[in-house]
């Protein structure tokens, strides 16, 4: 796999052209249709891309990103091009404006290959919730990608794009790129504009990079991250995101949260984790025990926000503006019930439903409430969490890729499946998923690193020392 | 178990319209959820809503200023049914 800075160079160097590299990618996108990674390929668009890129180029005038090929998730807005969210609602949907990130990366100069297939409107954590192309894991295509930035962990794992965009609720970065072996991140909440990314759980919502290395996240971070007129929850900040690489990380303390490492996670997990953290105290780094007493509410905390935003932030599918409209609807009524019945899956129904449970009447107390209030003290825990350590370090799921039949069918244990990442979003903090290696049926594991708000350039710099040490784990395709 | 008449006015409420058969699965399924959601209710802890740890200052914010959309001819293009710019809609009132 070639990392960012060498397909810099290589540009900058005319070793090879943006539409060399673009056609090279967009063969290898069409060979490897069968992974199922895509939902729309943009030919034509990438074509113009790349050439306009390669005038930039030639100009002397090239950002980090110019005339680098990347995919982008299925559910961020792309102007006149397909944005589907994995969905039959919006399978005809061609936005009107372009995603705050997608004018920040255009600014840049890249090309966009094409969208890439998700969960549908980002609800599940295998990818195969999507109504369109269901992806499939490069490393055995009997099982899922993870999700529910399926699509784009795929691309980057079959060497189908440089890097790609995903978004992350409750883990659909970072699960999807530990299942495909490869780095993915979600930064603190608040660092990348949101506008233009379909509104999921509004409040855990983030964009975040999927790439072949923690630097390569950190270069595409700062081309998207930046204060946000039109999204009043982005924030002002400064953030260098690979302005620590290459330091020394001896002496800085790693948290290790004792209910990370219980019962729940795969033993082969386990031990591949345990070792990540003895490579770090091999250069000096300081382990510390630490304590997430709250985890055990975490799931239930994350499902009744996330679902409780869900139910509002989809209540605008209604089939009279946009998206799917039921045949010969006999009232404005129907219209709108049979639209939203037709046009939804099944999943999303069950967190519409169990949303409009959370906040209705004689409800809201005992669910909604009473999630909100484990978020404070989340958000305690982690803050008491930082001042002990400088990085936590925890399995990235508890369990490598499963087949594709296996757990899709039964919500409750899909749920549960995410303990090891929705914490990082109940807290608005970052985290990045780097892969450790194989299990013995050879499916990559994944382990991930949070800090405290804003401290996003120092799982950056934890994650480069490690894959300075240890490559990533290569699909057969 | 959630009651079948509390099913169905989630799905009024959700604007659901779902079958006789779709309502039985979901019933089961959404029993299930619930049953998992309910975990949170051992937790004793209380929401302060003063405790805005994510609030942003009103100086970062945009002025209320209405500006008008560069592409209207991109959003009328998206609508399922349209004529002379309007969104069709079945009759509403006789």
């Amino acid at each position: 796999m070639t990392n960012l800075t060498e397909l810099r160079k290589k540009l900058d160097n005319k070793e090879i052209s943006s539409v060399e590299l673009t056609k090279e990618y967009l063969k290898k996108i069409s060979e490897n249709e069968a992974l199922g990674a895509f939902n729309t390929v943009c030919e034509d668009e990438a074509l113009k891309m790349a050439e306009l890129a390669d005038k930039t180029i030639a100009e002397g005038n090239s950002a980090p990103l110019t005339g680098i090929p990347m995919a982008i998730k299925d559910n961020i807005c792309t102007k006149d091009i397909k944005t589907t969210c994995s969905s039959k609602m919006l399978a005809e949907y061609a936005p009107p404006y372009n995603a705050t990130v997608m004018e920040k990366l255009n600014a840049q100069g890249i090309v966009t290959l094409g969208k890439t297939s998700m969960d549908e409107f980002a609800m599940g954590g295998s990818s195969q919730t999507s109504a369109l192309a269901k992806p499939k894991n490069p490393f055995d295509t009997n099982c899922v990608p993870g999700g529910s930035s399926g699509g784009s962990a795929v691309a980057v794992a079959a060497g189908l794009c440089a890097a790609a965009l995903g978004s992350d609720t409750g883990g659909s970065v970072r699960q999807p790129a530990s299942f495909c072996g490869i780095t993915g991140m979600k930064p603190t909440y608040g660092t990348v504009s949101r506008y233009g990314l379909v509104a999921f759980g509004s409040s855990l919502d983030q964009i975040g990079p999927m790439a072949n290395s923690a630097q390569d996240c950190g270069i595409i971070l700062n081309a998207i991250a930046g204060q946000d007129i039109h999204d009043g929850t982005s924030r002002r900040h400064n953030i260098d995101f690979n302005a620590l690489l290459g330091q020394d990380i001896k002496g800085l303390k790693i948290g290790i949260p004792k209910e990370f490492y219980g019962d729940g996670i795969d033993g082969e997990v386990k031990n591949a984790v345990i070792k990540v953290a003895d490579f770090y105290k091999s250069l000096g780094a300081e382990l510390v025990e630490v304590s997430m007493p709250t985890l055990k509410y975490a799931i239930s905390a994350y499902y009744l926000l996330a679902c409780a935003e869900a139910s509002t932030n989809l209540s605008r599918y209604d089939g009279v503006k946009y998206g799917y409209r039921t045949e010969s609807p006999e009232s404005y009524d129907e219209l709108i019930k049979k639209s939203r019945a037709e046009g939804f899956g099944a999943e999303v129904k069950r967190r519409i439903l169990l949303g409009t449970y959370a906040l209705s009447s004689g409800y809201y107390d005992a669910y909604y409430k009473k999630a909100l209030a484990v978020r404070q003290q989340f958000r305690l825990e982690h803050d008491q969490i930082f001042e002990k350590c400088d990085v936590m370090l925890t399995p990235s799921a508890p369990t490598v890729a499963y087949g594709i039949d296996s757990n899709i069918n039964d919500p409750v244990k899909m749920y549960l499946a995410d303990v090891c990442t929705v914490t990082a979003n109940i807290a608005g903090i970052p985290a990045i998923s780097v892969p450790c290696g194989v299990n013995s049926a050879n499916m990559p594991i994944g382990f991930s690193l949070s800090a405290k708000r804003f401290d996003d350039a120092r799982i950056i710099q934890f994650a480069d020392v490690y894959e300075k040490s240890f490559a990533h784990p290569t699909a057969n395709i | 178990m959630l009651s079948m008449d509390n099913l169905k006015l989630l799905c009024e409420l959700s604007k659901l319209h779902l079958s006789e058969d779709e309502m039985k699965e979901y019933q089961k399924e959404m029993t299930d959820i619930i049953n998992l959601m309910d975990t949170i209710g051992d937790s004793d802890f209380e929401y302060n809503p003063i405790d805005m740890t994510n609030a942003v200052s009103f100086g970062e914010l945009r002025g209320d200023n209405i500006t008008e959309f560069d592409n209207m001819e991109g959003i009328v293009k998206n609508g399922p049914e349209v004529i002379a710019n309007q969104f069709v809609v079945p009759k509403i009132v006789d």
